[in-house]
């Protein structure tokens, strides 16, 4: 017998690709609803705008939008439901077609990670656009120019790194394990469970000190939408609009990295651990 | 001859070998000191019952499993360090029918698949959709478990791989698709240079076709060898023995089995033919018959000794 | 000609596939210089393994009953229909009734007398 010709692996870039085209079928029927649910809304604002436009054009009265970083709102939404989709019938332990295909298991996960953030930045910005649309249709309804209000720029930054990260924390458990809703489940109550004892307990200096992980100045609240509370301020009188986008936008720049490196690790580290 | 049963084959170039692998999963023994041996161009028989490490076997092979103890490899590949290698070398029929993305539908798997499989034969890989009569545009979830298994050996024959690796392949298939499907292999076997390791329990069902057995029980390699040994080393002997007869001869030769009668005993021995029937000859009994056995008769014997 | 096996065959297939060629050259249905199925088509049909029928027909070539025309395939070899063949048949047909006899506790000559007074009463076609 002639030695058999061993097969090649495929090229990681043609796997890359496919993964990208498979992880958009798997979101296929989420984006149809994303989609429709963006045209529905935008109607029903626009109908809205005109019977506004026709009606009680009042002197004061307005109707009008000024995009800010809790725009992002929704779309970090997504992002936390996205991996639900991406993995979707994959957990773990059905996960076997993933891991026996003829590339490194690592990888493959991460591709297929990364492939999910992709089309999550995809509607993202699609989602903006909506934003920037629908504004400037009622802008021009309504006749009033300031239709955008004047956001800085990294407020409009936000609106991919909230997704980001809301996308990449809950991959974690959604890679990781079988039953992600008990891992974001018992970390969610925990810590409220674990803050409310604290404060119960007369140990309040503790709880605050625990709570910077959500509300402190590097904290993932900041790390989301530069949120800053009284105590972080340092000024609390007279502040102005300006310094405080600039206090919030120091903040963010600080505590978004962090928090998106920090995630971004977790995900790698489960991608690349061994199931059975 | 030896009259051990034979776990070791003779020398020759293998496609896949393992050396010693043990597995643990808990506290349960998966698999003991297997050292399987798959000659290259062979179709090999694993077989044993539900829970004797077949499937465990073919996951450490394909990296989905990690041995505990011992090596593996395919091609002469390593299954734990090349794996991905490994893997592009192997069409993989699974056990468990949920394998391939349940939302997607059967020719979007099919295409998914060729991705990864540079080898991909897509002219082959319709015709064998068309013989096992694949509905292309229904969802993986929605079919039953024989459904889903011609889909995967499609997935596993279309790229022609070196290596087959196919647990239970015949498993939910009803007749007519079985003796469909046994076509289909013979086909393949025929045009494709191939090395096939099939896990079953149904030997009867794919007996012809295989040239090699193992069988496990309970983790463990009880016994490894080519066909053509099995057929020479393997007789049931019927003996006439005197009324009250007591002395069991001592054999030259492994007993599988054997069953009495007042006047009768029935030995399954792996031995030399003309010695054992000799012996049993010189003892006082009567050679009646001398009988190969079909391979099932022969696992069965190989799996359940002295019962 | 139509080669089957019978499932209840202990016989390692190889040496089945020889016999029924023998089978089909002693009756005439595979003539002399007829081509014999493919390799693969014959395993497909069979559902074995294709190496088992090429051991068949390097056996049958060894033997002498077939030919193989290069890139052309096996054929059946002219004046194999003959008394060799039929001689060889008729000992394997030999072997396995004594075999049979010898399993029922009887002897040859038993067997043979018992063929020769059923072959009187049920006279086969030939004897006719």
């Amino acid at each position: 017998m002639t030695s058999t010709s061993l097969h090649p692996t495929p090229s990681p870039r043609t796997v890359a690709i496919e993964q990208f085209r498979a992880v958009g079928l798997a979101l296929r029927k989420e984006g149809i609803f994303f989609v429709c649910a963006l045209v529905v809304l935008g109607a029903l604002v626009i109908i809205n705008a005109i019977h506004f436009a026709h009606s009680h054009q009042s002197p004061g009265s307005h109707m009008g939008f000024r995009y800010d970083a809790a725009a992002a709102i929704p779309m970090f939404l997504v992002g936390l439901l996205v991996p639900f989709g991406v993995w979707k019938s994959e957990d773990p332990s059905r996960r076997l077609y993933h891991w026996s295909m003829p590339i490194a298991r690592g990888p493959h996960t991460v591709m297929k990670l990364v492939s999910g953030w992709v089309w999550l930045m995809i509607a993202t910005a699609l989602y903006l656009l909506f934003i920037v649309v629908i504004a400037s249709s009622v802008g021009m309804i309504t006749g009033d120019p300031a239709w955008m209000g004047a956001a800085p720029a990294w407020e409009w930054i936000v609106a991919f790194t909230a997704p980001t990260l809301g996308y990449l924390m809950t991959s974690v458990p959604v890679i990781g394990s079988d039953h992600p809703w008990r891992w974001i489940g018992g970390v969610l109550i925990g810590y409220g469970v674990l803050l409310a004892m604290l404060n119960s307990f007369g140990m309040a200096s503790v709880a605050t000190a625990i709570q910077a992980i959500s509300d402190g100045r590097y904290g993932l609240n900041a790390a989301l939408f530069g949120t800053v509370y009284e105590g972080q301020r340092g000024l609390t009188v007279g502040i102005t609009r300006e310094s405080m986008t600039a206090l919030m936008m120091s903040a963010w720049l600080v505590a978004m990295p962090l928090w998106i490196v920090g995630s971004a690790i977790a995900a790698t580290v489960v991608s690349y651990r061994h199931h059975e | 001859m030896t009259t051990a049963l034979p776990t070791r084959l003779r020398d020759g170039a293998l496609a896949v070998s393992t050396s010693g692998l043990t597995k643990r999963f808990g506290d349960q023994v998966a698999l003991n000191d297997v050292s399987l041996q798959v000659p290259m161009g062979a179709v090999y028989l694993l077989v044993g019952p539900n829970g004797a490490g077949k499937s465990t076997t073919l996951k450490i092979l394909l990296d989905l499993f990690r041995a505990d103890k011992g090596t593996a490899e395919v091609m002469r590949l390593d299954c734990r360090t090349r794996a991905p290698e490994v893997r592009a070398n192997i069409g993989y029929v699974p056990e468990r029918p949920d394998w391939g993305y349940s939302w997607m539908r059967v020719g979007r798997l099919l295409e998914h698949h060729a991705v990864y499989y540079p080898s991909w034969d897509a002219s082959y890989a319709s015709r064998l959709a068309q013989k096992f009569e694949l509905r292309l545009d229904r969802k993986m979830g929605v079919l039953s478990k024989g459904q889903a298994r011609r889909v995967h050996l499609t997935m596993a024959l279309a790229h022609r791989p070196p290596v087959l690796l196919l647990d239970e392949p015949t498993d939910g298939l009803d007749p007519l698709m079985r003796d469909e499907t046994l076509g289909v292999l013979a086909d393949h076997l025929a045009e494709t240079e191939t090395t096939v390791v099939i896990s079953t329990h149904h030997v009867e069902e794919v007996e012809r076709l295989a040239d090699h057995i193992g069988v496990l029980r309970n983790g463990e390699l009880r016994a490894q060898m080519s066909r053509a040994d099995l057929d020479a080393g393997l007789r049931r002997y019927s003996v006439e023995v005197p009324e009250g007869w007591a002395g069991a001869p001592s054999l030259n030769g492994t007993v599988l089995r054997r069953v009495t009668a007042p006047r009768e005993v029935q030995w399954t021995v792996w031995g030399q033919e003309k010695e054992v029937a000799q012996q049993l000859a010189s003892s006082g009994g009567t050679v009646r018959e001398v009988v190969p056995l079909s391979l099932l008769d022969a696992t069965l014997a190989l799996l359940n000794p002295n019962d | 000609m139509l080669i089957s096996l019978d499932p209840q065959d202990t016989r390692p297939i190889y040496v089945q596939i020889v016999d029924e060629v023998r089978r089909a050259l002693v009756l005439g249905t595979l003539g002399p210089d007829d081509p014999l199925p493919s390799v693969r088509d014959l395993a497909v049909k069979l559902r074995v393994n294709p190496n088992t029928v090429s051991q068949a027909y390097r056996d049958l070539e060894r033997q002498g009953m077939v030919y193989v025309r290069r890139g052309q395939g096996t054929y059946a070899a002219p004046g194999k229909a003959d008394g060799s063949q039929r001689q060889t048949l008729a000992e394997e047909v030999a072997r396995r009734a004594l075999h049979d006899a010898w399993r029922n506790g009887l002897t040859a000559s038993e067997l043979i007398e018992a063929i020769r007074s059923e072959d009187h009463k049920h006279p086969t076609e030939e004897s006719l």
